[in-house]
């Protein structure tokens, strides 16, 4: 061996040396790293459930309405107090990627672990040293804390759901496909987590792989079927309308933004790179596609359509229930001024048209019936888009009652939707107060919690017996 | 290449939407124009015609479809049946010679092989006959049959008045574009809204 060769060996050993001993000491948070772990948060979208509305950011009380009760997030600020200041890196890994607090108790999936369980190493180092660094702590317990009826309250059982449904390994590239692809693959699983809500929940509410982005319930929101079909899906949809939806939260005629993916696109989507964009269209479009049996095309349904003439100057437009048109009458007194007379929308599109909407024609119309009670409420480098809500909450510009918002429903579906949806009065009631549908698992623990009920009145029951035929022969000869 | 185009399409109208504001040739622009002027002097007039209608008395309820014909061969424009059917009635039960009436439009228009109101108008008799006739163009621009007090009104957002301006001027409670927003498109003159 020549001698320059041994001073590059040697050269090489001690870089090695020496970056061997930064990482055991555990090298001090540059600032490229901490803008790198913002970054990693805002694609998390961290704020959108520990940031409640008006609170402090990071700091928690958020309440979620999950099928098995309310769950409210956690302060996640360094407040060595009531926050992670005291976590360590691999404590903090732990929590993120395999849902173990610190003290070891275990987070409830509404913290979603399984898909940060995809975030790499570097990801996760950079993440800690945002939010040890630059995150501002926030020395105060959120309002309220989680506390789930039993059996859900036991979080020790999340231990044995993690072994059958956590994957934690960090993500690792699928060399046959591009970068761009495993880019948007590893953003919209891991960090953006697009599955959390748009993959339906099997049975024990984990999420149902073999249905991946298929479309689910929650809350009261629908979170629609985003996978290449092209009726029930997004198949019909360009690579450049996807990205401006995710940019912009809408895509003008077809479908907009609201509830949890108006914050999300909000909060998380539209602060992202646009190539990060173009990886998750570019992954989101290449999964399998799902239809659904009679499913129609679901930016393509509806016309424009009034019905105006038959009640126009009989008695005033009002939605007073007493006059003629029904639900055209509430429409027409209510949403024809921005929406049109025909639903065609405004010109330049501020305003959407409800035909050809996608609002109207996928899940039997949940999300229309969640758009007329919460309204739309997004803010992007598009600007504000805002509709007020019908729904009686303070700033609402209406109070409709369960059975006007149905029957409004009704009308816009028959004509601008799928018409073969038909919305009920318990559907909105069920919608206004935030709760889909209950979960199987729930449906079987009360079942179980009555059988258990059952069995204890029936020992008691055959428990008393005993005690009073042991009684009686006592208490016979007592009586003289 | 997904990123063309980002702000610029969504202003741009789509052949979903009832196109508003498409390019008119000046001869349409001319004819809706005389339209236009013919309904000044009609509604100058309209008081002591409501009276006169009134005084004619009530008739029974004519076919809606007969209704739209006559009205389709004194208006060339896209007329709501909807709204003829309202008109019909209203009339019906003011002009007691209204089914006639309808009957002698459709027949002198055909008598005269007709393309547009122009054909035959003059053609029309004096007297019901034309009067009838001044009442149902009226209706179809105004929304009303006449301008008393307590007229009915049958047609508002689609009613023919509206029409000519639309691209430039929202109808009142209707918006045209997004709130706040003074700063859009000014609409060509010479480009009159197809209706």
């Amino acid at each position: 061996m020549n001698s320059p060769a041994v001073t590059r060996v040697c050269s090489t050993l001690l870089l090695i040396g020496a970056l061997h001993s930064t990482l055991t000491r555990g090298a001090p948070a540059d600032a490229e790293q901490i803008r790198r772990g913002e970054y990693v948060a805002i694609a998390s979208d961290c704020a959108a459930c520990h940031t409640a509305p008006g609170g402090k950011p990071l700091a928690g009380g958020l309440p979620i309405e999950s099928p098995l009760g309310t769950i409210y997030s956690t302060n996640i600020t360094p407040s060595k107090r009531y926050g992670i200041g005291n976590y360590t890196l691999q404590q903090f890994s732990s929590a993120l990627r395999r849902g173990v607090r610190a003290d070891g108790a275990h987070l409830y999936p509404a913290m979603p672990y399984t898909s940060y369980g995809l975030l790499t190493d570097e990801d996760v180092k950079a993440l800690y040293a945002y939010f040890m660094s630059a995150v501002r702590a926030v020395d105060e317990p959120p309002d309220k804390t989680t506390s789930l009826p039993f059996p859900y309250n036991l979080r020790f059982s999340m231990a044995v759901w993690n072994a059958l449904f956590l994957r934690a390994k960090p993500f690792t590239p699928d060399s046959s496909k591009s970068a761009e692809w495993n880019r948007g693959k590893y953003l919209a699983e891991g960090p953006a987590h697009c599955g959390e809500c748009h993959t339906p929940r099997a049975i024990f509410m984990q999420q149902d792989r073999s249905r991946e982005f298929a479309g689910a319930v929650l809350g009261s929101w629908y979170a629609p079927n985003i996978t290449p079909d092209v009726d029930a899906g997004i198949g019909s949809m360009s690579a450049n309308e996807l990205f401006r939806y995710l940019k912009f939260g809408r895509v003008a005629g077809k479908a907009q933004a609201a509830g949890e993916m108006g914050l999300a696109v909000q909060m998380s989507l539209s602060r992202l790179t646009d190539d990060d964009l173009e990886a998750i269209v570019t992954y989101v479009q290449s999964v399998p596609a799902i239809g659904g049996p009679g499913a129609k095309a679901k930016f393509g349904q509806g016309r424009p359509f009034s019905e105006v003439a038959a009640f126009r100057g009989l008695g005033g437009t009002s939605s007073d229930p007493g006059l003629p048109g029904g639900g055209a009458q509430i429409y027409s007194a209510n949403c024809a001024s921005c929406h049109g007379f025909l639903g065609e929308g405004s010109r330049d599109r501020y305003f959407p048209s409800l035909f050809h909407n996608s609002a109207l024609a996928a899940a039997g119309g949940r999300n229309l019936v969640a758009t007329i009670l919460f309204g739309v409420d997004r803010t992007t480098a598009d600007g504000l888009a805002f509709m007020p809500g019908f729904g009686g909450k303070a700033t609402d510009i209406a109070d409709f009652s369960d059975a006007e918002v149905a029957q409004l429903a009704n009308y816009l579906l028959r004509h601008y939707g799928n018409a073969d949806y038909s919305v009920t009065p318990q559907l909105v009631s069920e919608v206004r107060r935030g709760r889909g549908p209950k979960s199987l698992l729930a449906i079987l623990v009360e079942i179980g919690e009555g059988a258990a009920a059952l069995v204890i009145v029936l020992a008691l029951w055959w428990l008393g017996r005993r005690i009073l035929r042991a009684r009686r022969p006592l208490l016979r000869r007592e009586i003289p | 290449m997904i990123r063309k185009d980002i702000a610029g399409s969504d202003v741009a109208p789509s052949e979903d939407i009832p196109r508003i504001g498409g390019p008119t040739s000046r001869r349409r622009l001319l004819k809706a124009g005389v339209c236009a002027l013919a309904v000044i002097p009609l509604h100058a007039s309209m008081l002591s015609m409501a009276n006169v209608a009134v005084a004619r008395g009530p008739s029974a309820a004519v076919s809606a479809e007969k209704f739209m014909t006559a009205s389709r061969l004194l208006v060339q424009h896209r007329l709501s049946p909807g709204i003829g059917a309202r008109m019909a009635g209203i009339l019906s039960a003011r002009v007691a010679t209204l089914d006639t009436d309808l009957d002698a439009i459709i027949a002198i228009a055909k008598q005269k092989q007709a393309k547009a109101v122009e054909d035959f108008f003059e053609a029309l008799p004096d007297g019901h006959v034309k009067e009838t006739a001044h009442q149902i163009i009226f209706g179809w621009y105004a929304g009303v049959v006449d301008d008393s007090p307590n007229a009915e009104v049958f047609a508002y957002e689609e009613a023919l008045m509206y029409q000519p301006t639309r691209d430039a001027i929202p109808i009142p409670t209707y918006s045209l574009d997004g709130p706040d927003d003074w700063t859009n498109i000014d609409p060509p003159l010479a480009a009159m809204p197809e209706f």
